[in-house]
């Protein structure tokens, strides 16, 4: 096992803007440690943009600094998991996690990366769909192959874009520990943007809330999720509990009038 | 060890292996149909006697049909190696060297040389042949600077169809102002035919082809991952700018070669592709290797056609892709998977 990385992430004024229309204006956010984040926000205030300039492919102004200790990461250590993939391709679902080790492979494919390939597909419990077209799955299996071709190349930084709004709850709660896990073990970290407020606070330890193209809060989830932040962000009146394991709850109740 | 993904490539590999052999033999018929009443056992003596002019039948096979067949082998393997590249770095199922105009392109080149003398070379095979391949080479190269500002994939295609366009009217003016003589002369250019083989002709075209897919070769993974999407083999750490430059120079290069040399031979670009692709997947490593023995099947079944078709008389082979080919396309659109 190689050493645990040591995660920092500096994102320093991010703007994106398409046309006339200014999307992100100015994002600042600060990550250290491992872990899981989560990002919120309503629908267009660009969540998306956000994650696809952090994955290097949406140009921006602004810095993005990631480091592991006292190094520089590469962009080979950042993986993405889109919202939603539509290709063309023929490629089976085993082919399309194998890429995610593109960088070692050869003319033939060594066993061992055969292994790792099943490995992961099996702790994604995908494995039956290794020799299905990746075109011809559904918008959740996609994702989670992709999420397989992710977890394959051993990022330092996990992209996650709405990893879990296609899925069942198995798979949504599988796929977030897994992540969990992969980040306690590795000591990587992962940006998941999530809508499931109750479900950030169950496995973030810290959520930034996107608002007008900036940053509105950033911190733990006790802190971030309250009634009146909600009501703000979301425009929606909300109860804030707390479970039996000491996790924040969040039930949306009304649409604020 | 024996697992799903190893059988699949197994199979795939089989695949690969029976396509050649099919190719060997086509290549074989090939060689042994003809207008000459030479048996099989005649010619497969004179093959094994190697070339010489110890007979009529010694010069046909060796310097009028092995010219020919070669040609087909090496215009059939350069055109459909393009076309799945260019499937590939544009992402569009239908780009080809022809859907995107570039055959259109060297076929205007040729009918300008042949009434105008551009580019003046005196050397008439060849001058015809050099203006050909500038204008294919200069339509790529257009072709691409203009999609680099708007890269979308959609966009390249409607311009390879507005550059056909061009160079069809262009060619259209030129076999208006033509002679009777020069027509003739570029009617044989606009349907494609290997009656202007050669043996120089031939080795070029194979070498550049070998040549080209060796380079290819040595980004097959690259290939696949762009393969499955521009984002895709962006966040998977791949250059695509880089990769796309590359293997669109190559694919320009092949394409320029075969179509300069024996005029627009039409779809092969476009069908061997697909067929290789719906054989062995998007997985560069076999598709790179299928797409050409399929290219060359075609068009070796095309002039062996071509030659029966007509006792006597040798129907140019672009005539007859172009008929195969079209009806693909069609089933291409109507299958509406794209
Ligand atoms: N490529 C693009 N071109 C133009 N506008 C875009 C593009 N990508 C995103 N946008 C706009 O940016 C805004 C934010 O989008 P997105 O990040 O996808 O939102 P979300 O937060 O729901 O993920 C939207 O208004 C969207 O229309
Ligand atoms: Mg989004």
């Amino acid at each position: 096992m190689r050493e645990r990385c040591n995660m920092e992430l500096k994102i320093q004024d991010i703007k994106v803007s398409f046309g006339d229309k200014k999307v992100l204006k100015g994002v600042n956010l600060e990550l250290s440690g491992e872990g899981l984040y989560a990002v919120v926000g309503v629908n267009g205030t660009g969540k998306s943009v956000l994650m696809k300039s952090l994955a290097g492919i949406q140009a921006y102004s602004g810095k993005t600094i990631l480091t592991d200790g006292d190094e520089a990461c590469p962009k080979k250590d950042i993986a993405y998991v889109p919202q939603a993939t539509n290709l063309n391709s023929s490629l089976t679902a085993f082919e399309m996690v194998l890429l995610g080790k593109v960088k070692q492979l050869r003319l033939r494919v060594p066993d061992d990366v055969i292994s790792e390939v099943y490995e992961v597909m099996d702790r994604l419990k995908i494995r039956n769909l290794e020799n299905q077209k990746f075109a011809s799955l559904s918008g959740g299996q996609k994702q989670l192959v992709i999420m397989a071709q992710a977890l394959l190349s051993k990022p330092k930084l996990l992209l996650l874009d709405e990893p879990t709004s296609a899925l069942d709850l198995y798979h949504q709660l599988n796929l977030l520990s897994l992540a969990g896990q992969y980040c306690k073990e590795s000591g990587a970290m992962a940006i998941i943007i999530m809508h499931d407020l109750s479900q950030a606070a169950r496995f973030c330890k810290k959520i930034a809330v996107l608002k007008d193209g900036k940053v509105f809060r950033f911190g733990k989830p006790k802190e971030v999720l309250t009634e009146q932040i909600i009501r703000d962000v979301f425009n929606v009146d909300a109860e804030i509990g707390c479970s039996g394991s000491g996790y924040t709850t969040v039930l949306p109740v009304a649409i604020t009038t | 060890m024996s697992t799903g993904y190893r059988n699949l490539n197994r199979k795939r590999i089989f695949v690969i292996v029976l396509m050649a052999i099919v190719m060997i033999l086509l290549i074989f018929a090939d060689l042994f149909t003809g207008s000459s009443n030479m048996s099989v056992k005649e010619a497969i003596d004179i093959l094994l006697d190697g070339p010489s002019n110890e007979s009529k039948y010694h010069f046909i096979l060796w310097a009028v049909r092995m010219p020919m067949t070669m040609t087909c082998l090496g215009v059939g393997a350069s055109l459909a190696l393009a076309g799945g590249q260019m499937q590939t770095i544009l992402q569009n199922p239908l780009a080809s060297p022809y859907t995107l105009g570039i055959s259109s392109a060297a076929g205007f080149g040729a009918a300008l040389s042949v009434v105008t003398g551009f580019p003046f070379i005196p050397i008439s095979w060849i001058n015809i042949s050099v203006s050909a391949l500038i204008f294919a080479l200069g339509t790529s190269a257009l072709i691409f600077t203009l999609c680099k500002r708007n890269a979308d994939t959609k966009t390249m295609i409607l311009i390879g169809i507005v550059v056909t366009f061009l160079f069809s009217a262009l060619q259209s003016l030129m076999q208006y102002l033509a002679s009777q003589e020069q027509l003739s002369e570029i009617m044989h250019w606009m349907f494609g035919s290997l009656s202007k083989a050669s043996s120089q002709g031939a080795v070029v075209c194979i070498a550049c082809f070998v040549f080209i897919f060796i380079l290819s070769m040595g980004s097959t993974w690259q290939l696949t991952c762009l393969s499955a999407g521009e984002e895709r083999a962006k966040s998977l750490g791949i250059d695509t700018e880089r990769l796309r430059r590359k293997i669109y120079l190559c694919s320009s290069l092949l394409t320029a070669v075969s179509v300069s040399y024996v005029g627009s031979i039409g779809f092969i670009g476009l069908v061997a592709p697909h067929l290789a692709r719906s054989y062995v997947g998007d997985d560069q490593r076999f598709l790179l290797v299928l797409s050409p023995i399929m290219g060359a099947i075609i068009l070796l079944a095309a002039s062996i056609v071509a030659k029966i078709m007509k006792p006597g008389e040798i129907i140019p082979v672009g005539i007859i892709t172009n008929l195969v080919g079209v009806s693909f396309l069609l089933y291409l659109l109507l299958r509406k998977r794209l």
